[in-house]
């Protein structure tokens, strides 16, 4: 990841037009925009594609973007609608989306390179982490991925959700005993994953 | 470990994990957690879930080349823009969206609320709206009661043809208020008339109370209830009595109450009679609870002090809550001597004519008032009073007779009390030997022409038929006149004759042509009388419309016998059936039904039971073609059957005073039989009654015609039969409106409502009873129909709307109530867990809840006010109950009301005669004489002083109820005798002539020597010293006035010694009450009273006149007890 210092003059640069500049940032970013996308999909491709989504809108309204130091905050909440919209979207059409199994096999870019059990672990994990949360009604999920992947503070994510802290707090609470539920089994055997992780 | 502190600790955990822990927070998780074992497991799982998601995050990755995938279509989409900034939040979020869906499932909700309510409320309607095909008709008694005789007849008819449905099943059920049946009172078919006479009997393990008569019918075309109201009760009937109708000061009062059930007279055994009586101020002075014996007889005697409030006071009996009242007079006076009557031949006069005056004067004791004057004024009632127009004087011959004749004027002022007619009051003053005067008096009207006509239309007068009406023709005193006359139309030219009958009563058919353009009806009557005796009438009909509605109903008599028969003609408007009910307290006797013929007429004859009296209801109603139910009703008052007999038997025929008279009382039954009973004795001076005049046959009366009669609505005479001026309960007529000459039409309008009332209900006319038996129909016959559903739907629309807004009313109160608590609540909670716990809703909570909690206040304050105003309520009710007056002297004037039992023989005159001094105006009070199986009671009365006869008045209860009255007399006399005029008091000081009057009935004339001893107090101021001598003829009386000087206060004693030339001699002991001769000034204390007791000292002032002051104490059970008596007396009319 580049160093925020080097950030302005990569917005600044993409925002007249500069695709390589542009790239970098999505390369910065594309992580926790993919994570968090796939905790919203719980699906591989359908997370690229939300991602890139997300990119190409902060791409096409990049211009509207005054403070070049606020892009990482900016860029979240464009991420955090991007998601919604697809949440709605997905409700509209329930039939044009089908629940996200578990991943496994070599679609998983993540499992290249590990023992068949490693990956089938990580698959595992993965696909019942990706369902567990995708189940979160969307409050709850939203607090997760804006903790989990965003990495934001209660306050900030307050200030997103337009919420108070302390529900920040309680819906975090009740998202991980929701989870921590749904998850038993893998928990169990944490050590594990754990140590994979 | 309490769970909701773990459940918090687990929150806490929670942002432990993401490092949002406050110290303070910290520290409470680390104190915690060492003791909870489910909490540190909580922990681990917590954390374990932390882990598993931070693994899974951190091995997610985009494929390679992505970022370059993706700069590389942005690129190819364009250059960077900028206007629809996807941060726009808001939009994002779906706000609009959001808002539209509340929106739209508010609108769902509000849509299917009003669908259902529309189609409930239409469901509801169809229902109402919904009938089946047959009319229950009955008319619902108002109240029922064991022993009472009931009929119901019920009539099932079709509701589209009004046809009564032969053979339908009906039921009739008692239900109490909670819809359970009591008793089933009767069942069965109906006849071919479509009617069915059910008798309602309601055992005596009925209690009394309101209850649902509930009428079920059911044929082929389904079931019909019709339910209405109906009260069972055991009603009471109390009587009070007293030995007189008035008192004086230190006298006793004797009552006496008679309880009998109101439906068949049983005697009320064993029920609590509550004796109150209020004083002239209307303070209750006494009350007194006693137990009715097995006559239901109790009785009670309130000795008055000498000082109390004088005026009307009120004797009441209550038992079983039903109270009776009687007021009595208490004031000082001196009894008359002599009663005085007078008479004229008729009553009533006429303008111009000459009053013949019949006077006559008696001695109390039986002798006539010989040779008395008299002075007799005819005095005319004027704007300011009576006025005398016209005086007579002259003498009585022995008999104590004689007669005057007295001019009335040619002109005098009508009054409206008499109908325009004159007052006027023949007034007659006698003044015996002994200079005693007595006075009488009568009053009545005096009139322009000797007879009165009243017209009264049988209905509403129509074109196009013989229209009916009553005339009526009577004396001014109303007396019913036989006459013979025409009513001639001064529009239309036909003429009609008529006459009335003994009764004074005619009824006339007037035809009217159907062609007429008659608005108003205008007919003139003339009338004679077989003495020659005339008069004539105008009168207006204001209006011509139907006749069909008509339906009189006329009774052969105003007053039946127990037993008797009653016949009623019916005059309907046309034929058909005509129904007559016997009612007697809301209830049916019995009830017939008659077919009018062509003509409408139709008549009834039924016969009276025996056990049935006082006033009763004919009715007799009838159902028009369009269904409407046209009823009248008139009064049937059935005199009560003469159950009991007593015989009265002295042993001798004249008593002397201090003699001992032996009375036989003996009560048999109408056949004859003797009867156990219980027989109320008093004997009173008849003097006494000489004042006001009461006759224990009241009793009777009272209870023939019901306390509603009592008061003055009208007065049921033996002869005449019956005196039209006299009813004046009734209601108004209906249809005519007339006048008499020389009045306005509109002028005759209240004076026709009088006269057409009086008429009325002379014909036993259109009176409205005091009990309404209600007509109940179960549904609206076919004409009616439209409207009466109508009116139905909305009645059941409103039903519906009631619920729904009851309910709705229910919710927001309870909103109301609890929103604030829930909302309060809410935000502790939010406190406890560290969230911010104020907010607007939190604010608005804490407002609802503080003004909840002030109103509760506010209520709880208002239960101390009226915790307050009940106990002023409770000292209201004994400071009315208490209050005893003492006085500080004993007195006995006049007539004093010593018991004839502590009477001691004074043989301390010259050659041992014996000195009266007793002299009370009740010698006897015998509240339950009770007969032996023979029907006999012997009473031992030891006679009084007086020279009078005692009037013996004699009311006998069986224990079945059946009641006897009689009056008899006791005479007390001796052929010579004295007596001291005694006036009602004294002041000390004065010089008084006092008269000694001298009595001779001997046949020889006698010179007597009267022998004054004035006593202790008096001291005599005449020259002569104490004696006295007067010359008598045979049956003389005489009188003599002998001075004295009253020296000392109170009663003091005045003794009068006479010895005739003839040997006989008496001598009389009277007692004169003196007063001081000064200003009275009353000195009040007030001290309240404790269990202790009180001690005050009052300074009686050196100036006081000595021996003249009096201490009277008065005690109250609070400060308001007085004020409320006096409240009391204010508000109740007529005392107050």
């Amino acid at each position: 990841m580049d160093p925020a210092s080097e950030q302005p003059e990569l917005v600044r640069r993409a925002r007249d037009g500069d695709v390589a500049s542009f790239e970098a940032l999505v390369r910065a970013h594309e992580r926790r925009i993919f994570c968090a996308a796939y905790l919203v999909t719980g699906d591989h491709h359908a997370a690229e594609d939300l991602a890139q989504e997300v990119f190409m809108r902060a791409h096409a309204s990049l211009k509207s973007l005054e403070d070049v130091h606020r892009f990482s905050a900016w860029l979240s909440s464009i991420a955090h609608n991007t998601r919604t919209d697809w949440v709605r979207r997905r409700v509209a059409r329930p039939n044009g989306h089908a629940k996200p199994l578990p991943d496994g096999g070599d679609a998983d870019p993540a499992a290249r390179g590990k023992s068949p059990s490693e990956r089938l672990a990580t698959g595992e994990a993965r696909g019942a982490v990706a369902s567990a949360v995708t189940d979160l009604p969307d409050g709850l999920r939203h607090v997760v991925v804006l903790r989990y992947v965003e990495g934001l503070s209660y306050v900030q994510i307050a200030g997103m959700l337009d919420i108070s802290p302390s529900s920040v707090g309680e819906r975090l609470h009740r998202a991980r005993k929701k989870l921590s539920e749904a998850l038993a089994g893998l928990a169990a055997d944490s050590g594990r994953i754990g140590g994979a992780a | 470990m309490s769970a909701t502190i773990c459940e918090r600790t687990e929150e806490l955990l929670s942002r432990g994990i993401d490092g949002e822990l406050s110290w303070e927070d910290q520290k409470a998780v680390e104190g915690h957690l060492p003791g909870c074992e489910r909490c540190r497991q909580t922990k681990a799982r917590l954390a374990r879930t932390d882990r598993v998601l931070r693994g899974v995050l951190e091995g997610l990755v985009p494929d390679e080349g992505f970022a370059a995938r993706t700069a590389a279509a942005a690129a190819a989409r364009g250059a960077p823009g900028g206007a629809p900034a996807p941060a726009v939040v808001p939009a994002r979020r779906g706000g609009v969206k959001r808002w539209a869906r509340r929106i739209a499932i508010v609108a769902a909700v509000l849509a299917v609320t009003v669908v259902s309510y529309f189609g409930i409320r239409e469901w509801s309607l169809r229902r109402a709206g919904s009938h089946s095909p047959t009319d229950l008709v009955f008319a619902s008694p108002d109240r029922l009661g064991p022993g009472l005789a009931a009929q119901l007849r019920v009539l099932v008819r079709d509701a589209f043809t009004l046809e009564g449905v032969a053979y339908a099943e009906v039921r009739v059920d008692l239900e109490d208020r909670d819809g359970e049946v009591v008793e089933t009172l009767a069942e069965g078919q109906t006849d071919t008339d479509g009617t069915i006479v059910a008798d309602l009997s309601i055992p005596e393990s009925v209690p009394d109370g309101r209850y649902t008569l509930v009428v079920r019918s059911a044929d082929a075309s389904g079931e019909e209830i019709v339910r209405s109201s109906v009260r069972v009760a055991r009603p009471v009937r109390v009587l009070v009595t007293s030995d007189k109708p008035t008192y004086q000061p230190g006298q006793t009062i004797h009552i006496r109450a008679l309880a009998l059930r109101a439906t068949d007279l049983a005697p009320r055994a064993g029920r609590e009679v509550v004796f109150e009586v209020e004083d002239g101020k209307g303070n209750k002075v006494f009350r007194r609870a006693e137990t009715a014996s097995d006559f239901g007889v109790a009785s009670a005697d309130l000795e008055l002090a000498d000082e109390i409030n004088e005026g009307r006071w009120v004797l009441r009996a209550t038992v079983d809550g039903v109270s009776s009242e009687r007021t009595v007079e208490v004031e000082r006076y001196v009894l008359p001597k002599f009663g005085v009557e007078v008479g004229t031949t008729r009553g009533w006069a006429l303008v111009g004519e000459t009053v013949r005056a019949e006077i006559a004067a008696r001695y109390f004791f039986g002798k006539a008032v010989a040779g008395g004057r008299y002075e007799a004024r005819l005095e005319a009632w004027s704007v300011d009073g009576f006025r005398p127009v016209a005086t007579a004087t002259g003498r009585l011959d022995a008999a104590g007779r004689s007669s005057c004749e007295l001019p009335v004027p040619e002109v005098l002022h009508g009054i409206p009390l008499e109908d325009g007619r004159a007052l006027a009051r023949l007034v007659v003053d006698v003044v015996d030997g002994a200079d005693h005067r007595e006075s009488a008096g009568k009053s009545f009207p005096v009139a322009k022409e000797p007879l009165v006509i009243e017209l009264i239309a049988d209905g509403t007068a129509a074109r196009g038929r013989d229209n009916g009406f009553f005339v009526l023709t009577s004396y001014p005193d109303g007396t019913p006149a036989e006459t013979t006359g025409t009513v001639t139309g001064t529009h239309a030219p036909a003429e009609v004759a008529f006459e009335t009958s003994p009764l004074g009563v005619a009824e006339i058919r007037y035809p009217i042509d159907a062609a007429s353009d008659l608005l108003t009806l205008s007919l003139d009557v003339t009338a004679r009388d077989a003495g020659g005796a005339s008069g004539q009438a105008r009168f207006w009909d204001r209006e011509l419309v139907r006749w069909s509605e008509a339906l009189v109903l006329r009774l052969d008599a105003a007053v039946y016998r127990a037993g008797g028969t009653v016949s009623a003609d019916v005059v309907a408007g046309g034929p058909g059936s005509v129904y007559l009910d016997l009612v007697r307290d809301g209830t049916t006797l019995f009830t017939t039904r008659v077919d009018a013929d062509a003509n409408g007429r139709a008549r009834f004859d039924f016969d009276l039971p025996d056990d049935v009296f006082g006033t009763l209801g004919a009715r007799a109603w009838r159902v028009l073609a369009d269904g409407t139910v046209v009823r009248r009703v008139r009064p049937v008052v059935v005199a009560p059957p003469d159950a009991l007999e007593i015989e009265l038997d002295l042993d001798r025929d004249t008593y002397r005073p201090g003699d001992e008279a032996t009375l036989d009382v003996t009560v048999r039954d109408r056949d004859g039989a003797p009867r156990a009973a219980s027989v109320t004795i008093a004997a009173v001076d008849e003097a006494v009654f000489a004042r006001t005049d009461s006759k224990p046959g009241l009793e009777r009366v009272f209870f023939a015609l019901e306390e509603a009669l009592r008061e003055p609505k009208w007065q049921i005479k033996t002869a005449p039969p019956i005196t039209p001026a006299d009813l004046v309960r009734a209601e108004r007529p209906g249809a005519l409106v007339g006048s008499r000459w020389g009045a306005t039409p509109e002028d005759a309008d209240a004076w026709v409502q009088t006269a057409a009332r009086a008429a009325l209900a002379s014909l036993a006319g259109e009176i409205s009873s005091a009990e309404n038996v209600n007509l109940r129909r179960s549904y609206p016959n076919k004409l009616d129909e439209a409207r009466d559903a109508r009116r139905d739907r909305r009645r059941s629309f409103h039903k519906f709307e009631r619920v729904v807004l009851g309910i709705a009313g229910i919710v927001v109160a309870i909103a109301v109530l609890l929103v604030p608590w829930l909302l309060v609540g809410l935000a502790a909670l939010r406190a406890r867990r560290g969230e911010r716990a104020f907010s607007l809703p939190a604010g608005l909570g804490a407002l609802g809840v503080m003004l909840q909690c002030c109103l509760l206040g506010s209520l709880l304050r208002g239960g101390g006010t009226l915790a307050g105003t009940y106990n002023m309520a409770n000292d209201r009710v004994f400071g009315g109950g208490a209050e005893w007056e003492t006085g500080g002297e004993g007195s006995d004037s006049g007539g004093g009301d010593a018991g004839p039992g502590d009477k001691s023989e004074h043989l301390d005159g010259p050659g041992g005669v014996r000195v009266r001094e007793d002299f009370p105006e009740t010698l006897l009070w015998k509240p339950a004489v009770i007969t032996d199986d023979d029907g006999r009671a012997r009473l031992t009365i030891p006679l009084a002083d007086s020279i009078t006869t005692w009037r013996v008045s004699a009311q006998a209860v069986s224990r079945r109820g059946e009641l006897g009255a009689t009056v008899g007399g006791i005479r007390v006399f001796q052929d010579f005798f004295v007596d001291v005029d005694a006036p009602v008091a004294l002041i000390r000081g004065d010089v008084v002539e006092v008269p000694v009057a001298v009595y001779n009935y001997l046949k020889e004339p006698q010179t007597v020597t009267l022998t004054v001893d004035a006593g202790d107090g008096l001291e005599l101021a005449g020259p002569g010293g104490g004696e006295i001598t007067v010359e008598l003829g045979p049956e003389d009386v005489r009188a003599v006035r002998i001075p004295v000087r009253a020296t000392a206060l109170g009663a003091v004693p005045m003794t009068v010694h006479a010895k005739g030339s003839a040997g006989a001699a008496d001598a009389i002991r009277r007692r004169i009450r003196v007063e001081p001769d000064g200003k009275p000034f009353p000195i009040a204390a007030s001290v309240p009273l404790s269990a202790s007791g009180q001690s005050r000292t009052i300074e009686i002032p050196d100036a006081a006149v000595s021996d003249a002051s009096v201490l009277v104490a008065r005690v109250y059970a609070s400060g308001f007890a007085e004020v409320v008596g006096g409240m009391e007396g204010l508000i109740k009319v007529p005392y107050g």
